[in-house]
């Protein structure tokens, strides 16, 4: 993998946005668009958006931000829009900034009606480049639609993206296809960069030189969902029980197709209930088991979750959050599972909730999931939400890496029979696990409260005292658990901000512009959503003039946490919208308040 | 369909005139798709061939046609682009046969009988020819001293070199048509009198006697008639020309007179006319040589008088107003009242048409003779008239055209049958290797001399001709529209690549095909009201997407082309196209 | 009327002034203008300070997008007319898309006219219209040491002028055929050559430009009739402007120079008008055709065209602004005489 010489080129970070109807390619384009930067040493961040019908005619854009430096969200305004159905992109072109690019058709099969054409709607100092991609798409592909790559080879010289890096992406893409198929998605690809060559007034900035910053063979672009499959692959999961429901469905797929060569199992089973109970009966059986799932499904699975909970049963539960309640908004974003995945239980349920911020940690944090789950004999839910399961990055990750979030191992202790106690009380809560089949370590193991052998037993001071180890548990996770992440300058501060999930990227690029116009800002981002980190909030608190938590739900739920934590009312930038918080949305709350 | 189909049925005829608009746009007929493919293969001897079936004349018609196939070459159509140079690449063809063409294709048997043909220029060669093919003894009676008519007398050096016409026109002769100078109607000879020397007179005596604008001053000295200028220019006779001139009328004669002051050295010249240079049927590449050789144009004027005492000194004109007769929707100049303005002129030449004359005691008959403009038959039988004599002035193309017609006619009245006709053959084909890349390419503008070098001499020709490469890449713009691309109803599948990938929207599913002369179709978009596919001719540009798409190859490709059918002895003839049968065929 | 769709070509002052008329009037139809133009409303008269950098676009600027939302007309820039169809009473847009009037106005304005007898070497000549050739001009003014500027039209003065004024030498060339469309006597043309000869213009009598060869990047010889071979940066060609009409011929409406119209500026198409420097109109008083010259003559016929398509008869009427002065020299500018 060399790295080539260059003097950096002009430009260091563009979003491309390519919009069509459900058909048109638009989403393809984009995972190749971003397998070729990624392939050139850029980094990516995707996020797409579908179309709620599944089928039909909705829209579908594929968005692409591609930079030099990592960053921490795929921005919200495009700086370059690739339509390729001109009624849906004229809709998109209120997210294209001022001076934003767009690239249509200019011969399309006849003339739009009137105002149903996106070249009618150019703003002043937006910029049209017209290119045959209809005609182009039949010469090259004679009968596949190839618009969207045509346009690719359009973008490719556009903005000085290698053209090599594409064609080995399209190769790599079409990997599986016939020849014939990569042939002629490369022909449709060189056709739209010669007509762009040739015909094109080149006529604003952008230009990335042509160079490759590195070239990167085995790169990773995965969303992540693609990462938490990985993460499981990674931690030895040997059951995966799951029911398909939107966003989760991806995870399943993808160890459906993996899962097997590991010699692991995967099994769709009839409703979330059953795949619940699939996970935790193997987690008894003492295997490293799985279930992905969204709002809905957990709603559903809160009884054996609870089960697991009562018998120290380990089991990992991977939550998609979505717009709610009920079916709500399959196919947008929303944080709004936290109360369910903390709370969602009947009597005191306590269990670790873990919340990844980008796709690297959706990786890290699955494969911690399943120690923590092991290690403190619990069911633990991961809380993705769709922005974080769809969008992709390109990832570097390790298990190495993943131990930054704390190594349990050493809680791992062998039991000793004489006679086995399979829930005896310790300082630390947790208790030397038998499994079933091991001999002379036979133990009863029940959703009933129990004593430390495990037999029913209902009396007040047996219950207080294993509802108090159960609780002990997590405190011991909480004291091991690396503290929040703090970023800011030291002292005191002006405006704190609070927040988690994939709304992190957003709040620290609030951060980071408020400091650079002259305020003391700063934040902390916990990954252990529960056991709350009482301690280092407060200690955070304390520096805030003001404190401020950002969350895409619409009544707070972790600020609410916050609050009982810090005893002090904090702003709510709370909002529900169907999609990922806006980095402008943290920044403006935060200079009217205090500006 | 295993084999060529001839086909005279009305039908046929008509897909022709909708589906081969320049041929049916061209009044000889000339089957233009044949021609310029020949050019794109490499074949412009052949390409000579072809031309010559129709226009005789195909270096000269090169030249100065007026083109009346460009207007409705499919090419032209809205959004399509420029109409295909079909006149420069006859010429590039013609540039580049080589002397072995075939002058005459067939020769029906000698049939002993004699034919006048009086006027040796383009409608008298054509019926000539025609009249040699048909085994007749034919003798051009011509008034100049050397064939060529309008195109030797009328047309400038600058635009029709002198070698072509000898060239063309000795071809004609070659095959055995005797030719008598010097002779002029109604003084050697009446029509009469031919008509007891020969079995038929055919009349082709062009059209000499010009409009003139019947305003006073018109006989003043340094007043010309457009023609007449022309002519004594071309015969070395050269007139007074001044420094101002302005020539009044907007035709061919008006451009040539225009650009031969020029070359005279007139320092001032301007084309007045009283419509507006939109409606001038001059192409638009003429205007603009004259224009780029300085001349102006001037519209919206009509010359009311002529001024001067001894000599011309001015022009009163009037200013006009266009108006849309509402019968026949054509625009009508109006002078408009109290406009009046006058112009200095040193020179004045009026190119407003022409028309025939008899001459003195013309032709000795009875009565004068009425001749159908039609058809050229007279109500004297054996009497015939073709080109200009006939109709007044026309063009070329149409002279050549008339003149094959009225040869037919001649030889019905001397046979008693009709032995040429005009068919349509239909015959199974392959896909082209027409790219859809050609489709694109911008027309290609004729290489011409540069101004300063043109107008140093009256005979160096202006435009020089399509290099090889012009001439390739200019025949591969031309669709080819005698092919005809359809779709086997029984073998389609109704995948609809077709229709999505067509650049014309020509594909359309229908319900039904109406039985309509005009083949309408009613087009559905309901699957369980659908009987077939179908490829809209009219609309359709032959580009072959379709057929190269088809995953059940149920389109295919004919070749329809209009061509003469003669009665030889031995059985029909037909005079096939490309002559290249079995031949340089790398389709 | 609700329904009813005004559509203005040309965003000039002609066509501003008919889509104020029409919006007051047709309070409840839909206004467009098109323009193919991707600048707002601006004063062409500034052009020759910008180049020289005596002021800048924002200077220009007569209206901003902002007035015409605010009006509620649909403001289309950047987008070119390719052809117009009367008959469908359609207009048809480069990037294909295709829209429906109810009522048409042709306000598209002049193109600088390059006359035939150049067109050997036209690909050298730079000509100043719109915004977009002062752009390319105004880039290159820092480099520019010798202009020669022929052709002689009213805008050619200015130019000249401000040019030598910024220290650029330059040399015009005059002929019988200058300050067209007018033909003025040899006394007046006398009277400019030494208007400019003060200015620091060189001013050279009886000659005309034949010919352009190109030496290296923007270095030009330019030949002249009186034998001249002048070594140059910039060869300026100010032969006047022609109606911009190119895209409607084939359409069926009248055209000689420009749009023909009757004294209503109607064109000779129902439902199709014209206005400003692409309209021409017999006038009675002047015994010739005329196309208007000049800002406020385009904006009284732009009024006045969109007063009959409201449905008003009103007629053209007698001369307007007709005189123009010029470094200080009074020209008649009445009438519009053949070339």
């Amino acid at each position: 993998m060399a790295v080539s010489e260059t003097t950096g080129p002009a430009s260091s970070d563009v979003v491309i946005k390519i919009c069509g109807a459900a058909g048109d390619g638009s989403i393809a384009a984009g995972q190749i668009l971003n397998l070729a930067a990624a392939g050139m040493g850029y980094h990516v961040m995707n996020f797409d958006s579908f179309p709620a019908e599944i089928r039909g005619f909705g829209k579908s854009v594929a968005h692409s931000r591609i930079s030099v430096e990592r960053v921490l969200t795929p921005g919200t305004m495009g700086d370059c829009l690739v339509a390729l159905d001109d009624p849906h992109s004229i809709t998109e072109l209120a997210s294209l900034r001022g001076n934003g690019i767009v690239i249509y058709d200019s011969r399309p099969a006849d003339y739009h009606e009137e105002d149903q054409a996106v070249a009618g709607w150019l703003q002043p100092g937006m910029i049209g480049y017209g290119v045959p991609l209809r005609d182009l798409s039949a010469e090259a592909t004679k009968g596949a639609k190839s618009r969207n790559i045509v346009a690719l080879g359009v973008v490719s010289w556009l903005f000085g993206l290698d053209a090599d890096g594409f064609r080995w992406a399209i190769g790599k893409r079409f990997g599986g296809k016939s020849e014939t198929v990569r042939e002629t998605n490369i022909a449709a690809f060189n056709l739209g960069w010669e007509c762009a060559a040739r015909e094109l007034d080149k006529a604003d900035p952008i230009d990335f030189g042509n160079v490759a910053l590195a070239r990167v063979e085995n790169v990773s672009i995965v969303s992540g969902n693609e990462a938490a499959a990985q993460g499981c692959i990674d931690a030895g999961l040997r059951l995966y029980a799951g029911y398909p429901i939107t966003p989760a469905t991806k995870i399943m797929e993808v160890l459906g197709r993996k899962l097997p060569a590991t010699g692991g199992v995967v099994v769709q089973t009839e409703d979330e209930i059953s795949a619940i109970g699939h996970v935790v009966g193997g987690g008894f059986a003492g295997k490293r088991c799985a279930t992905a799932t969204s709002g809905p499904g957990l709603c559903l699975m809160v009884e054996c979750i609870n089960l697991g909970v009562m018998a120290e049963v380990p089991a990992v539960i991977i939550d998609c959050q979505r717009g709610g309640p009920s079916t709500g908004l399959p196919t947008k974003t929303e944080q709004s599972d936290l109360n369910i995945a903390i709370f969602g239980a009947s009597g005191e349920s306590p269990r670790p909730v873990l919340a990844p911020t980008n796709v690297e940690e959706c990786y890290a944090l699955v494969l911690k999931a399943f120690e923590v789950a092991e290690a403190f004999q619990t069911p633990v839910i991961v809380l993705f939400d769709f922005f974080l399961s769809s969008r992709m990055e390109d990832v570097v990750w390790s298990r190495e890496a993943a131990d930054r979030f704390g190594v349990y191992e050493d809680f791992l202790a062998t039991p000793t029979p004489e006679p086995y106690a399979r829930y005896a009380i310790t300082e630390t809560g947790v208790s030397p696990r038998a499994y079933p089949g091991m001999p002379e370590l036979v133990h009863p193991i029940t959703g009933l409260e129990h004593d430390e052998h495990g037999l029913p037993n209902y009396s007040g001071p047996v219950h207080t005292r294993m509802q108090r180890k159960r609780q002990r548990k997590l405190e011991t996770l909480l004291a091991r658990w690396p503290a929040p992440e703090v970023v800011g300058p030291e002292g005191d501060l002006e405006v704190g901000i609070v927040s988690w999930g994939s709304t992190v990227g957003a709040a620290k690029n609030a951060i980071k512009r408020l400091s650079e116009s002259g305020m003391r800002a700063g934040g902390i981002f916990p990954r252990l959503m529960w056991p709350l980190a009482g301690d280092a909030l407060r200690e955070f608190s304390a520096r805030c003039g003001m404190l401020l938590v950002a969350e895409t739900n619409s009544s707070g739920q972790y600020a609410a946490l916050v609050e009982q934590a810090t005893h002090r009312d904090v702003l709510r930038v709370c909002e529900a919208a169907a999609m990922p918080l806006p980095t402008a949305a943290i920044e403006a709350a935060a200079l009217k308040v205090h500006g | 369909m295993p084999e060529r189909v001839i086909s005279t049925h009305p039908a046929d005829i008509d897909y022709v005139r909708r589906n081969i608009p320049c041929q049916w746009g061209c009044p000889a007929r000339t089957n233009i798709p044949a021609y310029i493919d020949a050019i794109c293969h490499g074949a412009p001897t052949a390409s000579y061939a072809v031309n010559r079936r129709s226009n005789l004349l195909p270096g000269v018609l090169g030249r100065i046609c007026s083109r009346p196939c460009e207007e409705f070459c499919r090419h032209g159509d809205v959004d399509l682009g420029e109409p295909v140079s079909i006149c420069w690449l006859k010429r590039a063809a013609a540039d580049r046969a080589g002397p072995d063409h075939a002058r005459a294709e067939y020769r029906l048997p000698a049939t002993g009988k004699r034919v006048a043909v009086v006027g040796g220029g383009p409608s008298g060669l054509a019926v000539a020819h025609s009249l040699a093919l048909f085994g007749h003894g034919v003798t051009i009676l011509e008034m100049m001293p050397r064939l060529g008519g309008m195109l030797l007398y009328g047309i400038p050096r600058f635009r029709l070199p002198d070698p072509v016409i000898a060239q063309e026109a000795g071809d004609v002769i070659a095959i055995g048509v005797e030719v008598k100078t010097g002779f002029t109607l109604g003084v050697d000879a009446t029509a009469a009198d031919l008509l007891s020397q020969y079995d038929a007179v055919v009349l082709a005596a062009g059209c000499y006697d010009p409009y003139r604008l019947d305003v006073p001053g018109e006989d003043l000295p340094g007043v010309y008639s457009g023609l007449d200028f022309m002519m004594r220019v071309n015969r070395g006779d050269l007139p007074e020309v001044g420094d101002l001139v302005i020539v009044i009328g907007g035709g061919f004669t008006a451009m040539d007179c225009a650009r031969t002051t020029r070359r005279l050295g007139a320092s001032r010249v301007e084309i007045d006319i009283r419509e507006t240079e939109e409606d001038l049927v001059v192409s638009r590449e003429e205007v603009l040589e004259a224009k780029r050789e300085g001349i102006r144009l001037v519209s919206l004027v009509a010359a009311t008088e002529l001024l001067g005492d001894t000599h011309v000194t001015g022009i009163r004109f009037a200013r006009t107003r266009l108006r849309t007769d509402s019968l026949t929707g054509m625009k009508i100049a109006h002078s408009i009242p109290d406009s009046e303005f006058d112009r200095p002129v040193d020179t004045v030449i009026t190119a407003i048409g022409q028309r025939p004359s008899f001459g003195p005691s013309g032709s000795g008959l009875p009565r004068t003779p009425t001749f159908d403009p039609e058809t050229g038959e007279s109500d004297v039988p054996g009497l015939y008239a073709a080109g200009d004599y006939r109709r007044a002035a026309s063009t070329v193309i149409q002279a050549i055209g008339s003149g094959s017609e009225v040869a037919e006619r001649v030889d019905e009245f001397l046979t008693g049958a009709r032995r040429r006709r005009k068919v349509v053959t239909i015959e199974p084909w392959r896909d082209t290797r027409r790219e859809r890349a050609w489709d694109f390419a911008e027309k290609t503008e004729m290489p011409a001399l540069p101004v300063d070098e043109r107008l140093a001499s009256r005979d160096v020709e202006v435009e020089t001709g399509y290099g090889d490469e012009a001439a390739a890449e200019e025949s591969r713009r031309c669709y080819l529209c005698n092919l005809k691309y359809e779709i086997k109803v029984s073998d389609c599948i109704y995948c609809r690549w077709c229709i999505d990938l067509c650049p014309r929207e020509c594909i359309h599913l229908v319900a039904e095909l109406a039985q309509a002369p005009d083949l309408r179709v009613s087009k559905t978009g309901r699957w369980n009201r659908v009987s077939a596919v179908v490829i809209d001719s009219d609309r359709c540009i032959r580009c072959g997407v379709c057929l190269r798409i088809c995953p059940t190859q149920c389109i295919s490709v004919k070749l329809v082309n209009l061509v003469d059918e003669v009665d030889m002895p031995e059985g029909p003839f037909i005079s096939y196209p490309l002559g290249l049968e079995g031949g340089a065929d790398g389709r | 009327m609700a329904g009813e769709h005004y559509v203005v070509i040309g965003n000039g002052p002609a066509g501003n002034e008919a889509a104020d008329v029409l919006r007051s009037g047709a309070p409840d139809a839909r206004v467009t203008i098109v323009s193919d133009e991707f600048f707002p409303f601006y004063y062409r008269h500034r052009l020759r300070d910008y180049i020289v950098g005596g002021c800048d676009e924002a200077d220009l600027v007569v209206r901003t997008p902002d007035h015409y939302r605010e009006n509620d007309v649909r403001l289309r820039l950047g987008q070119k007319v390719t052809r117009i169809d009367p008959a469908t009473e359609t207009i048809f847009l480069a990037h294909m898309e295709k829209i429906r009037y109810t009522r048409l106005l042709v306000c598209c304005g002049g193109t600088p006219r390059v006359p035939e007898v150049h067109y050997a070497y036209r690909q050298h000549l730079s000509v100043m219209g719109t915004l977009r050739h002062a752009r390319v001009l105004r880039q290159k003014m820092p480099d520019l040491r010798r202009v020669v500027i022929c052709g002689g039209d009213m805008i050619s003065f200015r130019v000249a002028t401000t040019l030598a004024t910024v220290g650029k030498e330059v040399v015009f060339l005059i002929d019988e055929d200058a300050f067209w469309p007018l033909e003025l006597t040899g006394e007046v043309r006398e009277e400019f050559s030494r208007a400019l000869g003060r200015k620091g213009v060189e001013v050279r009598q009886e000659d005309a430009l034949t010919g352009v060869d190109a030496t290296g990047h923007d270095r030009y010889i330019a030949r002249t009739r009186g034998g001249g071979a002048i070594d140059c940066d910039l060869v300026g060609a100010f032969f006047g402007f022609v109606p911009a009409i190119e895209f409607l011929r084939g359409s069926g409406l009248d055209i000689e120079r420009g749009l023909l119209v009757n004294e209503r500026l109607q064109t000779s198409r129902q439902g199709v008008y014209a206005a400003g420097d692409c309209a021409e109109i017999y006038r009675p008083d002047l015994r010739n055709y005329w196309v208007s010259i000049g800002w406020p003559n385009a904006q009284h016929l732009g009024a006045l065209a969109a007063r009959n398509m409201l449905g008003e008869t009103v007629d053209a009427g007698g001369p307007a602004e007709s005189v123009f002065e010029v470094e200080g020299i009074r020209v008649n500018t009445s009438w519009w005489r053949e070339f």
